[in-house]
């Protein structure tokens, strides 16, 4: 009996990879548009099952607002906003087997690569051994006493995201810019049309009694729970890409159960850039700032540079501040990400929830 | 003898496969372009799993989160039970900021397939490549 209950979590994680092939399998085939949507919602929710049972808490709390709120409403809007059925008469038949055929081969070669690579060996399943790298991370992630552990550490007891601001900072700092690029291309095609002034109207805009007043409970609620992940990120999973997108939920339901109208008397767009300038600006301050004492003070210092290091650097952040564990620039990181991502997410979805009539009145005054 | 748990493990692995086969399938064959964008939001969330997985590791009775359960600076036996069972913390690091990029990435590929339809009128693919050419 304690066999089976050890063995629960990994015939959970079985179950649960087949039962989203199923689900995959059902959105792909599937001509209902929405209907497939809703399809790879439930793929989603089974993956988030299988992160969770993967030991990595971060990626659940990004994965479930990320694909199971914010995608497939943004899925919904193109669909109502475009066609809702997908023709699929006329796809050549022997084409279609062809790439089938490829598409297998090409996923069996790369699997049996994975496991000749020894990334994973069937044998003995994952090894009980992880690779240098990561117990390098883990070893000197919170540092304990030795000065030289002390050098490389991050002073932080959540090891990724001591990784994603620390260690490979500069990394996330490139990933944070392409988003940049997204949105900005996102405004650049919508560079015309702007929200149509209108006052928003309680009986005739908007979803049921029932829904809305759900929403009024529910949307501060998820606010605070979104700042709480986002300023604990340094101790506890969470950090500022799991509260901004949080939080980004509590907009798209604004605009879902009541109207963008509702939505705008809180979120204009013009303050949504403004908001996330500031937040960009807060996570280039936290690169720079062991530079920038440096520079004042007369010392070295680097960018990206967390925690004083014994031998270059005598510069940094102090690690807590009256007892409290704030980990240096980490908190600083995380309180400023989350601002760029949350308003990020505004702005996409207030620019997406322009009605379609003041658009196409923009297009076809630029087209004459 | 192979363990229970490496037969569990090995049917998600495939199973993950077949949804990248499957995924893969949809994005070249299928002629709508929501759809596309659907296969391949699926397609990248299955390539994440795969990266989770490569990270995973065996410990008795289970391996436990990358995260320490403490706050100060520990003693030495504290920090050696933690390596020798926490996951690899590396691969979550990565695809933590790859989902959210992705999502920037889809909602902008989902501004242009809806500015394509203002355009085009439809947005089945085979129709517009016969409008161009």
């Amino acid at each position: 009996m304690s066999q089976l209950y050890e063995l629960m979590p990994y015939i959970v994680m079985a179950v649960s990879a087949l039962a989203s092939t199923v689900a995959v399998y059902l959105a792909i085939v599937e001509r209902d548009l929405i209907k497939a949507v809703l399809y790879s919602a439930i793929q989603s929710t089974f993956y988030a099952l299988l992160f969770y049972l993967l030991m990595v808490p971060d990626i659940v709390l990004v994965y479930v607002p990320v694909s199971v709120g914010l995608l497939p409403a943004v899925f919904i809007f193109a669909i109502k906003k475009t066609e809702k059925y997908e023709e699929v008469a006329g796809i050549p038949k022997i084409a279609s087997v062809i790439i089938l055929v490829l598409v297998t081969v090409f996923t069996l070669i790369a699997g049996w690569l994975l496991v000749q690579s020894h990334a994973i060996t069937f044998e003995i399943f994952p090894s009980a051994d992880a690779r240098a790298l990561a117990k390098w991370f883990l070893n000197t992630t919170l540092a304990s006493k030795e000065w030289w552990i002390r050098t490389f550490s991050a002073m932080s007891p959540e090891a990724v995201t001591a990784i994603v601001w620390d260690y490979r900072g500069l990394d996330t700092y490139f990933e944070t810019s392409v988003m940049y690029l997204a949105i900005i291309g996102a405004l650049a095609i919508a560079r015309y049309f702007d929200i149509p002034k209108k006052e928003y109207k309680e009986e005739s805009m908007g979803m049921s009694i029932i829904g809305k007043t759900a929403t009024k409970i529910l949307v501060p609620m998820i606010i605070v729970v979104a700042i709480s992940i986002g300023l604990h990120g340094h101790l506890t999973p969470g950090g500022g890409f799991q509260g901004g997108v949080t939080a980004a939920v509590a907009v798209s339901l604004m605009i879902f159960i009541f109207s963008v109208y509702f939505a705008v008397r809180y979120f204009k767009i013009y303050t949504a850039i403004l908001l996330r300038i500031i937040g960009l600006i807060g996570i280039a301050l936290a690169a720079t700032i062991a530079i920038l004492i440096a520079l004042a003070t007369g010392y070295h210092g680097f960018i990206f540079q967390n925690q004083p290091k014994p031998i270059a650097s005598q510069v940094g952040l102090p690690y807590e501040i009256g007892g409290n564990l704030i980990s240096g620039t980490l908190l600083m990181f995380n309180t400023s990400e989350f601002l760029a991502v949350f308003m990020g997410f505004a702005i996409l979805f207030l620019l997406l929830s322009i009605p379609e009539e003041s658009v196409m009145e923009v297009i076809r005054g630029e087209i004459e | 003898m192979i363990d229970a748990r490496s037969y569990l493990f090995a049917v998600t692995y495939i199973a993950i496969f077949v949804n990248i086969a499957i995924t893969l399938y949809g994005i070249f064959v299928r002629p709508h372009i929501i759809k596309k964008i659907i296969a391949l939001s699926i397609f990248g969330d299955s390539t994440f799993v795969w990266a989770i997985i490569i990270g995973f590791r065996k410990a008795e009775p289970y391996p436990v989160i990358p995260i320490m359960t403490t706050w100060e600076p520990t003693q030495e036996y504290v920090v050696k039970e933690f390596v020798a069972k926490a996951v690899d913390p590396v691969p979550p690091a990565l695809v933590l900021t790859g989902v959210v990029i992705g999502l920037a990435v889809m909602l902008f590929l989902v501004f242009l397939s809806i500015q394509a339809y203002r355009v085009f009128g439809t947005l089945d693919i085979r129709k517009i490549i016969r409008m161009r050419g």
